[in-house]
C-alpha cells in the first residue's frame, strides 16, 4: 500500500510535468549530428580549413567550370579562334564553337561562379561570425576566401557584362537580385583583392595552418598581385596595373623557366598560383587529357585539336611552335594530321605515379605582357619593348618594332596569343576588352558554321534562370 | 522511482517462476483438456475427463444422477474451465486435492445481508471457460442496482427480492436472464457468444479494441491466414488480403523487396512507406544500403527486405491501420497508414511443444519463350539485308566463329531451375494464470532459383515471450524477443536479360574444367557476375517489453520500451574466376566489396489509462508520452589489387582500399505527447478523440512540433430498436473518422548540411562542401483524410459487408522550389501550398455459405478502387502544366505514329501533329500515361469438410503498365550480334508498305535510336492487368483418435502454394514486376507437416 501511494503521485507528477508548458524542454530535441552542418562546422579551424579545402577541390575538379572541356580554357578557346570541334553533335562544344549559344543554351559558367561565390560568402559569414576559430586561421581563410569571391567576379563579369552582386548567402535576397553594372562589380573586386592582399602570407607559400610549403597551390600576397594587375589592366588602369605586376616581376621569387617544356610543371618557377590536381581519374592535369591528341584518347575522350589560325599566327621559328604545340597522325584511312596543344604533356589516366605537372593558374608570363600593355599604353615604348622581348627571347625570337603605339600593341597583342593559347581563356578576353572582337569573330565565325552578331561578346543566362528571375534580365541580344 | 519499479518486477519475476514449478503446484487451473461431450450423463462424462486428464475424480454418485444430460462443445480448455462447465447450473462444486479433484454436493442458502438484503455472488465465464471481466448484472425492473463482473469475473449482487431477475450482459455475448432464486450463491454463469469474429480483440495503436466497437478503418490478418503463405516475409501474406493496400515484389529472388503502399501515395518526395511497428516498437522495413544492386542493373533497394527478418509463423496478427482514427495516435509518421505486427504469446496451459516442418519448390512464373538457332540466324541475316550491310569479322554468330548448328534454350538452362525451401520451426509454450512462456525457433533454407549461379538464403530466428501478472492483477509484464540470423550466398545476378538476349548459338558457359568460356575473347560470358562470391549477412535483434500497473480502481499505468537493430554485414568478392582472361593479362587483380548497414531504433512510451463507467456510458482515457530514436550508420568499402582469391574476404590483404557511395550516418530523434479519449454510450454511440503533439529532429527549432488532432465516431445502428426488430440483420454499424497526421520521412534539410567534396584532399584537408540551402522554416507535410465506413452483417452473421470511402489531402508538400542560380543553388526544399488529394473506396464481402456440423463454405471478396490527383502546385514549369489534375505518378510521353512503311522504323508525332522521326523532350510530350491501377482485389474461397480444409485466393489488378512492346525495345537490339529476341519480337515490318507491331530487325545504331525513343511514348505502355492464384492452401487435421494414439495433441498434413496460376494477356514477361531485367515472382509448392506434443 505504501508503495502505491508513493508511486502514484511519483507517477501522475512525472507525466503532468512533461506536459506542462514549462517543461518545453522536456521535448526538446538536440541538434542533428548529421555529418557536418552549420551548427558545428565553424565551430573548429579544422571544420573551417575543410570548407575553404572543399573550395579548392571544387575550383581544380574535372566537370566544372575551370578544368576540362567544360572548363574555360577549352570552351573559350571554341569559341575564339585557338581551338577546332570535331564532333558536330556534340551539343555543348557545338553551341561554343560555332559561337551559337542560346538563352536554352547556355554555358554553365553562370551557375558554377555563382555557386563559388555563394560557399564563400556562405564561408565568410560563417567564419567572420564564430568565435571558435583561431585568429590567425580566421585571418588566413577570409582573405583566401575574399580573394576566390574576387576571383569569380572577375569571370563573370566578363562572361556576362553586368552581373548581379551576391555578397550574402540569403537565398531571398539572391533569387530577385538585380543585375549591377560592370564598374560596380570591379570596385567590390578591388576591395575585396586589396583586403585579400593585406592580409596573406608573403613571400612565400603556406598551407591551412600557414605553415610554409613548397607548392604553390594555395593564394597568397603574390597571387592576389597577379589578378589584381590584371582587373588593373582589364580596367585600363595602367598606371596600376604596371606597378602591380612589376611587383611580381621584381619578386626573386619568381622567374620565366628558360626551358618552355619546364612552364607548366609542378616545380615551375614560373607558376604564380596552380591548382593542386584532385581527380584520382585525371592524375595531372584535367586539360591535358582534353588538348593532348594521341593514339589512345583521340575521338574517345573528346580531344579539341588545334585551329590552323593559332598555327598560323607564329613567327618562323617561334619555339613555341615546336615545343607547345603536338602534331599527330591518324593510322586509319583517311589518314588525317591534327595539331594539339602540348603545353601540358602528360595525358595519362589513373596513373598512381605523383603528378608532376599541376594546372596553372597564373604564370609571371603574363605579368611580363601586362607590364607591356600598361606601359605601352602609357608611352613607354621601350620598357613595353623589353618585357616582350623577355618572352621572345625564349621563344627563340628577336626584339620587336618600338615605334609607334598601335604597332606596338599589336604585337603584343600576338604575343599574348601565342604565349597564352588555350590558357584562362585569354585570347578570347583580350580581343573583348581591346574591341577587336567583332572584327575578328565575324570573319572566323562563318568560317566556324555560326554567325556572329556583336551581341555575343557576352553569354547569355540560362533561360530558367531569367524565368525564374526576371529583375536578372536576359543578355541583350540573346 | 525507476528503481522501485524495476526492482518490484523482479521480485515479483522470481515469486512467479518459483511458483511455477510443475512439482508444487500443477493446477486444475494450468492443466489443458480437449473435451466435448454430447449427450452424455454427467457420471459418463466425469469418467471420460478424469480418464483423459489424469486426475481421479471423485463424486458424489446419487447427486451425480440427477442431473440432466451433458453437452459440451469439444475444445482445448483448463481442466478448472471443463469443470465448471460440466457442472455450470448443478448445486455441485468441485475443489483440487492434489492430483484429486473432489465434486461435491454444496446446496447453499443464501447469504443475507444486515440490510435483509441476499447477497448472491459467483463467477461468469465464457464458453471456452475464461473469465469474464465487465460483465453488465441488472436487477430487471429496479433500475440503478447494477454492478460489473471484476477482473476475475467474479460478481456480487445485493438483492432486497430473490424473485427479482438478473440480466447478464456483455457485447458479443447474448444477453442471459436468471432468477436470483434458482442462483444459488456461487453460482457459475456461462456467456454464450453470438458474433465470433466481430469481437476478436484488435491490436491497435496503444490498446487493444474489438472489429465491434473499433471507430477506425483497420483489417486484421491473423496467424490462421499467415501459415497458409510458403514465403519468408510476411508482406506477402498482405498481398490481395488486405483493401486499400496494394502490395508489389520487385524480384522473385529469395530475401527480395516488396514494396508496400496504403491507400496511395500521400507525398512527392518525402516516401510513401507505411509505418511498421513490430510489438510496439516502431521498425524499419524496406531494403539496405548495399552493393549487390550495384551488379544486377537494378538498384540497390531490391536486393534485401528487412521485414524477412521476423519469421511469419511467430507473428499472431498484422493489423493495418489506414484512416485518421487509426493512425493518428502515431501522428507524424502515421500519414502512410501504419502496419501493426504482433507476434506470438504464451498462453496458459500445460507446457506443449508445437512443431511445423514444410518443404517445397519454386521455379520462376514465367520463363519467355525466344528464338531457336536457325531462327535466331534467319533474323540476323534479314537484319543484314535490311541494311544491306557485309558480315563482319565481328559478326560471330555468323561468319562461322561459332557454330551454327548448336543451340542452347538458354531462357531453360538459366531460368528453369528449380528452387528448394525448407522451413522448421518448434516452439514450447504454457504456462499458468500468473506466468506465460512462448520459445520457438525457426531455421528456413532457400536455394537460389537460378540454379547455374547457386547459392542460398538462409533465416534462423529465435523469438521468445513471458507474461506476467500478480493474483490480483495489479502488476503485469509482457517481454517479447527475438534476433534472427540471414545468410545470404547467392551471388549478385539476375540472369533474366541473358536468358532472352544471348545468340542460342552461343559458345559453351563452360570449358571442360569447369571455367567460364570466353572463347578466344569472342563472347562475352554472361555468368561473369555469377563467379562473384558472396556473403551477406543479416542480423536483427528485437525486444519489446510491457509493464502495467494498476495505480488505482480504473487508473492503469503502463510503458513499452524497446529496442531494435539490424545489420547488414555484406561481401562480395571478385576472384580471378570473375574476371575476363583479357582483362587479367592487362593486370586487372582480384577485389571485393564490403558494405555495412546498422540501424538502431530505441523507444520508450509511458501510458496513463483510465477506464471508467460515466452515465450510461464507459469512457476510456489514454495520455502518453513517446521518446525515441534511430540511428543510422552505412558505408561501403572496395578494397583492390589482390594477389590471390585465398584472402578476399580480408579487406587487409587488398592493395587499395576506396570508400564506395554511399555513406549515410543519420540520427533522429523523435519525442511526442499524446492522449485519446473514447466515450461508449451504451454499445451504441460510440466518440473518440486523439491528439498529439509531435517534434521531430528533422526540422528547424521553432518548426519541430506540431499537433495532430483526429476523431472518429461509430454508431451501431444494430443496438437501435429499429434495427434490431429487422430479424435478417445481425450487426450494423456506421463509423466516419477525420483528422490529420503528418510525414518527416526525408532527409535533413533545415540546415546547410556539408558532404565530403569529392577528390583527394587539398594539401592534405579533406574539402566539404555545402550541399543544400537551408530552410529553418521546413515542417510537417500533413495529410487531412476523412473516412466514411459502413459495416452490415446479416443473418446471424453468415453474411458481412465492409465499405468505406476515403478522401485525403496533403498540403504543405514538401517540394524543389526552384531558384535561380544566383542564390547557389537550383533550388531549394520547400513546404509550398501543393496540394495532393487520394481518394478511393474499397468493398469486403463475407459470405459463410454454407454452415454445417462437418462441411462449411465461405467466400471473401475484396475491390478496391482508388486514384490520387495533383490538385495543386505552384511554380510548375510551364512545359509540366499539363501534370497538373493528373495522378502523381503520370508521365507525360510523345505519341507513338507506328512504324514507318517505308522505312521500317518506329515513328512519332510531334507537338504539332506532324510526324516525326526523333521527337524533343519537354516540346512533344504531348500525352499523359497513368500508371495508376484502375481497381484491384481479390476472391477467396475456403471449404472444410471434417478434417479437410482447402482454400484458394485469386487476387486481381486492373492496370496499365510498362507494354511488353516498350520493354522489349528498350532493352533488345533486333538484329545486333548477340541478341536473341523473345518470340514476340517476330511480328516485326520486313517489307515496304508492311504494318506490324516492332520496327524492322538492324544492325544499324540509328535502328537502336529509334527504338529507345519507345521508351518515352505512349507505346511504352499498356495493359498489365492479371488474375492470379495467389495462394492456395489444402490441410487434412487428423481426427484425435488417430493423433492420440500417436501421442500427439494435434496433427496436420497441409499443401501450401503461391503465385500458382496466372491469367493475363501481358505477354513474354511477369505483369507484376514487368522487368525484363529481374525474374518475376516465384511459383512455389510446399508440403508441410504442423503435430503438438
Amino acid at each position: 500500500m505504501k508503495l502505491r501511494t508513493a508511486i502514484i503521485p511519483a507517477i501522475i507528477s512525472f507525466l503532468l510535468l512533461c506536459i506542462s508548458p514549462a517543461c518545453e524542454k522536456a521535448l526538446e530535441i538536440s541538434p542533428s549530428k548529421v555529418a557536418l552542418n552549420d551548427d558545428n562546422v565553424y565551430t573548429t579551424d579544422g571544420g573551417a580549413q575543410s570548407v575553404v579545402s572543399g573550395i579548392y577541390m571544387d575550383m581544380a575538379s574535372s566537370g566544372k567550370i575551370y578544368n576540362g572541356n567544360l572548363g574555360i580554357s577549352l570552351l573559350l578557346g571554341l569559341s575564339a579562334d585557338e581551338l577546332i570541334n570535331p564532333y558536330p553533335d556534340n551539343v555543348w562544344n557545338t553551341a561554343a564553337y560555332t559561337n551559337g549559344y542560346t538563352a536554352g543554351i547556355a554555358p554553365a559558367f553562370w551557375s558554377g561562379l555563382y555557386h563559388q561565390i555563394f560557399v564563400c560568402n556562405l564561408a565568410i559569414k560563417g567564419i567572420s561570425n564564430s568565435e571558435q576559430i583561431t585568429a590567425p586561421v580566421k585571418k588566413q581563410l577570409l582573405a583566401e576566401l575574399k580573394f576566390i569571391r574576387a576571383f569569380g567576379y572577375f569571370y563573370a563579369v566578363n562572361l556576362y557584362g553586368d552581373v548581379p552582386l551576391t555578397l550574402t548567402e540569403d537565398y531571398e535576397f539572391n533569387n530577385t537580385i538585380a543585375r549591377s553594372p560592370e564598374q560596380q562589380v570591379y570596385q567590390q573586386i578591388i576591395a575585396d583583392l586589396s583586403e585579400a592582399q593585406a592580409n596573406l602570407a608573403d613571400d612565400r607559400y603556406v598551407d591551412a595552418s600557414g605553415a610554409t610549403v613548397p607548392d604553390r597551390v594555395r593564394p597568397n600576397k603574390q597571387v592576389v598581385t597577379a589578378l589584381l594587375a590584371r582587373v588593373y589592366l582589364y580596367m585600363q588602369d595602367w598606371k596600376n596595373a604596371e606597378e602591380q605586376a612589376s611587383a611580381l616581376i621584381a619578386n626573386p621569387n619568381y622567374m620565366l623557366e628558360p626551358d618552355l617544356d619546364r612552364v607548366f610543371l609542378r616545380t615551375s618557377k614560373e607558376a604564380i598560383w596552380q591548382f593542386q590536381p584532385v581527380s584520382d581519374l585525371y592524375s595531372n592535369t584535367v586539360d591535358a587529357i582534353f588538348l593532348v591528341v594521341n593514339n589512345i584518347n583521340f575521338a574517345a575522350n573528346g580531344v579539341l585539336p588545334v585551329s590552323t589560325h593559332l598555327i598560323q599566327s607564329f613567327e618562323a621559328g617561334d619555339l613555341r611552335a615546336t615545343n607547345w604545340i603536338g602534331r599527330y597522325q591518324t593510322t586509319i584511312t583517311p589518314l588525317q594530321s591534327y595539331n594539339y596543344a602540348f603545353k601540358y604533356k602528360v595525358a595519362a589516366l589513373f596513373s598512381p605515379a605523383p603528378a608532376t605537372e599541376y594546372p596553372v593558374v597564373f604564370r609571371l608570363a603574363e605579368q611580363y605582357l601586362i607590364r607591356a600593355e600598361a606601359r605601352a599604353n602609357q608611352n613607354d615604348f621601350n620598357g613595353a619593348a623589353q618585357d616582350l622581348y623577355a618572352l621572345r627571347k625564349r621563344a627563340g625570337l628577336g626584339q620587336v618594332s618600338t615605334t609607334d603605339k598601335n604597332t606596338l600593341l599589336a604585337a603584343i597583342e600576338r604575343e599574348r596569343r601565342n604565349e597564352l593559347f588555350c590558357e584562362w581563356g585569354h585570347r578570347w578576353f583580350d580581343l573583348k576588352r581591346t574591341g577587336r572582337l567583332n572584327a575578328v569573330m565575324t570573319t572566323i565565325t562563318p568560317g566556324k558554321g555560326g554567325s556572329w552578331g556583336s551581341y555575343k561578346q557576352f553569354f547569355p543566362v540560362p533561360a530558367d534562370d531569367v524565368a525564374i528571375n526576371p529583375n536578372i534580365g536576359q543578355t541583350i541580344g540573346y | 522511482m525507476k528503481i522501485s519499479i524495476l526492482n518490484f518486477a523482479v521480485t515479483l519475476l522470481t515469486l512467479s517462476l518459483c511458483a511455477s514449478s510443475p512439482a508444487t503446484c500443477q493446477h486444475i487451473t494450468s492443466t489443458y483438456v480437449s473435451f466435448g461431450a454430447t449427450n452424455e450423463t454427467l457420471r459418463e462424462a466425469l469418467k471420460k475427463l478424469g480418464d483423459q486428464s489424469g486426475y481421479i475424480i471423485f463424486y458424489p454418485s446419487e447427486q451425480i444422477d440427477k442431473q440432466s444430460a451433458v453437452n459440451l462443445p469439444f475444445k482445448e480448455r483448463t481442466m478448472a474451465a471443463t469443470l465448471t462447465l460440466l457442472l455450470v447450473n448443478t448445486e455441485l462444486d468441485y475443489k483440487q486435492q492434489g492430483d484429486k479433484v473432489i465434486v461435491l454436493f454444496t446446496p447453499q442458502k443464501p447469504k443475507v445481508t444486515e440490510s435483509g438484503k441476499t447477497v448472491i455472488s459467483g463467477n461468469v465465464a465464457d464458453e471456452d471457460g475464461t473469465a469474464m471481466t465487465g460483465v453488465i448484472i441488472k436487477q430487471k425492473g429496479k433500475p440503478g442496482n447494477n454492478s460489473v463482473t471484476n477482473q476475475q469475473g467474479a460478481y456480487h449482487v445485493e438483492v432486497a427480492d430473490l424473485n427479482v431477475v438478473l440480466q447478464f450482459s456483455h457485447i458479443g455475448f447474448r444477453t442471459k436472464e436468471v432468477s436470483a432464486k434458482t442462483l444459488r450463491s456461487d453460482s457459475k454463469i456461462v456467456m454464450e457468444s453470438i458474433a465470433g469474429a466481430l469481437d476478436e480483440v484488435q491490436v491497435t495503436a496503444y490498446g487493444s479494441t474489438t472489429r465491434r466497437l473499433n471507430t477506425g478503418d483497420q483489417t486484421t490478418i491473423s496467424a490462421k491466414e499467415i501459415e497458409k503463405y510458403p514465403s519468408g516475409n510476411a508482406l506477402m501474406a498482405l498481398q490481395g488480403t488486405v483493401p486499400g493496400l496494394m502490395i508489389t515484389q520487385a524480384s522473385g529472388t529469395p530475401g527480395g523487396t516488396f514494396s508496400a503502399k496504403i491507400r496511395g501515395p500521400n507525398s512527392l518526395n518525402a516516401h510513401s512507406d507505411p509505418f511498421y511497428v513490430v510489438d510496439g516498437i516502431p521498425y524499419t522495413g524496406g531494403g539496405f544500403a548495399s552493393q549487390r544492386g550495384n551488379s544486377v542493373s537494378s538498384d540497390a533497394t531490391t536486393a534485401y527486405d528487412a521485414l524477412s527478418l521476423i519469421n511469419p509463423l511467430d507473428i499472431e496478427s498484422i493489423n493495418i491501420l489506414k484512416d485518421a482514427d487509426a493512425t493518428a495516435i502515431y501522428g507524424s509518421r502515421a500519414a502512410n497508414g501504419v502496419i501493426l505486427i504482433t507476434t506470438k504469446r504464451g498462453k496458459p496451459g500445460k507446457p506443449k511443444m508445437d512443431l511445423n516442418i514444410f518443404s517445397g519448390i519454386s521455379r520462376v512464373g514465367r520463363i519467355p519463350d525466344v528464338l531457336n538457332t536457325r531462327e535466331y540466324l534467319e533474323m540476323r541475316r534479314e537484319a543484314k539485308r535490311n541494311d544491306n550491310a557485309q558480315i563482319l569479322p565481328s559478326d560471330y554468330d555468323l561468319n562461322g566463329t561459332w557454330d551454327e548448328n548448336s543451340y542452347v534454350n538458354f531462357p531453360e538452362l538459366l531460368l528453369g531451375g528449380t528452387s528448394y525451401t525448407t522451413n522448421s520451426q518448434i516452439g514450447v509454450s504454457g504456462g499458468s494464470n500468473d506466468l506465460q512462456y512462448l520459445i520457438s525457433a525457426n531455421y528456413r533454407n532457400t536455394s537460389n532459383v537460378q540454379k547455374i549461379a547457386g547459392g542460398n538464403d538462409k533465416t534462423t530466428s529465435l523469438h521468445f515471450n513471458i507474461n506476467t501478472a500478480n493474483p490480483d492483477s495489479r502488476f503485469s509484464m509482457n517481454f517479447s524477443g527475438g534476433y534472427s540470423y540471414n545468410k545470404n550466398t547467392i551471388p549478385p545476378i539476375d540472369l533474366m536479360f541473358a536468358a532472352v538476349t544471348l545468340a542460342p548459338n552461343a559458345p559453351e558457359l563452360f570449358t571442360p574444367t569447369g571455367a567460364l568460356n570466353f572463347e578466344n575473347g569472342t563472347f562475352m560470358n554472361p555468368l561473369l557476375f555469377a563467379k562473384k562470391l558472396a556473403n551477406a549477412s543479416i542480423y536483427n535483434l528485437s525486444s519489446s517489453m510491457v509493464i502495467g500497473y494498476k495505480l488505482l480502481s480504473g487508473l492503469n499505468f503502463q510503458a513499452t520500451l524497446g529496442y531494435n537493430k539490424q545489420s547488414l554485414d555484406e561481401f562480395f568478392g571478385t576472384p580471378y574466376a570473375a574476371i575476363p582472361p583479357d582483362n587479367i593479362a592487362i593486370g586487372t587483380k582480384p577485389s571485393s566489396q564490403f558494405s555495412k548497414d546498422d540501424r538502431m531504433y530505441w523507444s520508450i512510451e509511458p501510458l496513463l489509462i483510465y477506464n471508467r463507467n460515466i452515465a450510461k456510458g464507459y469512457l476510456s482515457a489514454t495520455v502518453g508520452w513517446s521518446l525515441q530514436r534511430q540511428d543510422q550508420d552505412a558505408r561501403q568499402l572496395q578494397a583492390t589489387g589482390y594477389t590471390s582469391d585465398l584472402l578476399l574476404e580480408n579487406i587487409a590483404a587488398g592493395t587499395t582500399i576506396q570508400p564506395a557511395t554511399p555513406v549515410i550516418i543519420n540520427e533522429y530523434k523523435y519525442n511526442a505527447i499524446f492522449g485519446r479519449l473514447n466515450y461508449n454510450w451504451s454499445n451504441k454511440y460510440i466518440l473518440s478523440l486523439s491528439g498529439r503533439y509531435d517534434g521531430s529532429s528533422k526540422f528547424g527549432e521553432n518548426k519541430r512540433f506540431h499537433f495532430f488532432p483526429a476523431t472518429a465516431a461509430a454508431w451501431l445502428l444494430s443496438s437501435e430498436d429499429f434495427i434490431k426488430n429487422l430479424p435478417f440483420v445481425s450487426f450494423a454499424k456506421l463509423r466516419a473518422s477525420y483528422g490529420i497526421t503528418g510525414n518527416d520521412q526525408f532527409s535533413y534539410s533545415y540546415m546547410t548540411n556539408y558532404g565530403l567534396s569529392f577528390g583527394k584532399p587539398y594539401q592534405g584537408i579533406p574539402g566539404v562542401t555545402p550541399d543544400n540551402l537551408p530552410n529553418q522554416n521546413l515542417s510537417w507535410e500533413t495529410v487531412a483524410k476523412a473516412n466514411l465506413g459502413l459495416e452490415l452483417k446479416f443473418l446471424k452473421n453468415r453474411i458481412g459487408i465492409e465499405s468505406n470511402y476515403f478522401l485525403s489531402n496533403t498540403s504543405d508538400l514538401m517540394i524543389q522550389n526552384f531558384l535561380s542560380s544566383t542564390t547557389g543553388f537550383a533550388s531549394i526544399i520547400q513546404n509550398k501550398d501543393a496540394k495532393l488529394q487520394n481518394r478511393g473506396f474499397d468493398v469486403s464481402l463475407n459470405s459463410q455459405n454454407i454452415t454445417s456440423a462437418s462441411f462449411n463454405w465461405s467466400t471473401t471478396v475484396l475491390f478496391t478502387k482508388q486514384t490520387n490527383e495533383l490538385k495543386k502546385y505552384p511554380g510548375l514549369p510551364a512545359t509540366w502544366q499539363m501534370l497538373l489534375g493528373q495522378v502523381v505518378d503520370a508521365l507525360p510521353v510523345y505519341r507513338y505514329a507506328g512504324i514507318n512503311q517505308q522505312t521500317g522504323l518506329y515513328q512519332f508525332y510531334n507537338a504539332d501533329g506532324g510526324i516525326t522521326n526523333s521527337p524533343l523532350i519537354p516540346n512533344d510530350l504531348a500525352e499523359v500515361v497513368n500508371t495508376n491501377p484502375d481497381y484491384f482485389g481479390s476472391l477467396s474461397n475456403t471449404f472444410s469438410y471434417k478434417g479437410f480444409s482447402l482454400s484458394f485466393m485469386f487476387r486481381f489488378v486492373k492496370q496499365k503498365g510498362e507494354s511488353v512492346k516498350g520493354i522489349l525495345s528498350g532493352n533488345v537490339y533486333a538484329g545486333m550480334p548477340n541478341y536473341n529476341i523473345p518470340r514476340d519480337m517476330l511480328d516485326r515490318w520486313q517489307k515496304p508498305g508492311e504494318m506490324a507491331t516492332y520496327q524492322k530487325f538492324s544492325t544499324s545504331v540509328a535502328a537502336v535510336f529509334q527504338q529507345s525513343y519507345i521508351i518515352n511514348s505512349d507505346a511504352n505502355y499498356g495493359d498489365a492487368s492479371y488474375i492470379r492464384l495467389q495462394n492456395a492452401s489444402l490441410a487434412y487435421q487428423f481426427p484425435a483418435r488417430i493423433s492420440d494414439k500417436l501421442y500427439l495433441k494435434n496433427l496436420k498434413i497441409y499443401a501450401n502454394g503461391e503465385n500458382i496460376a496466372t491469367i493475363t494477356g501481358y505477354r513474354v514477361l511477369d505483369p507484376e514486376n514487368q522487368s525484363l531485367q529481374r525474374i518475376g515472382p516465384l511459383r512455389t509448392v510446399v508440403f508441410g507437416i504442423q503435430a503438438s506434443l
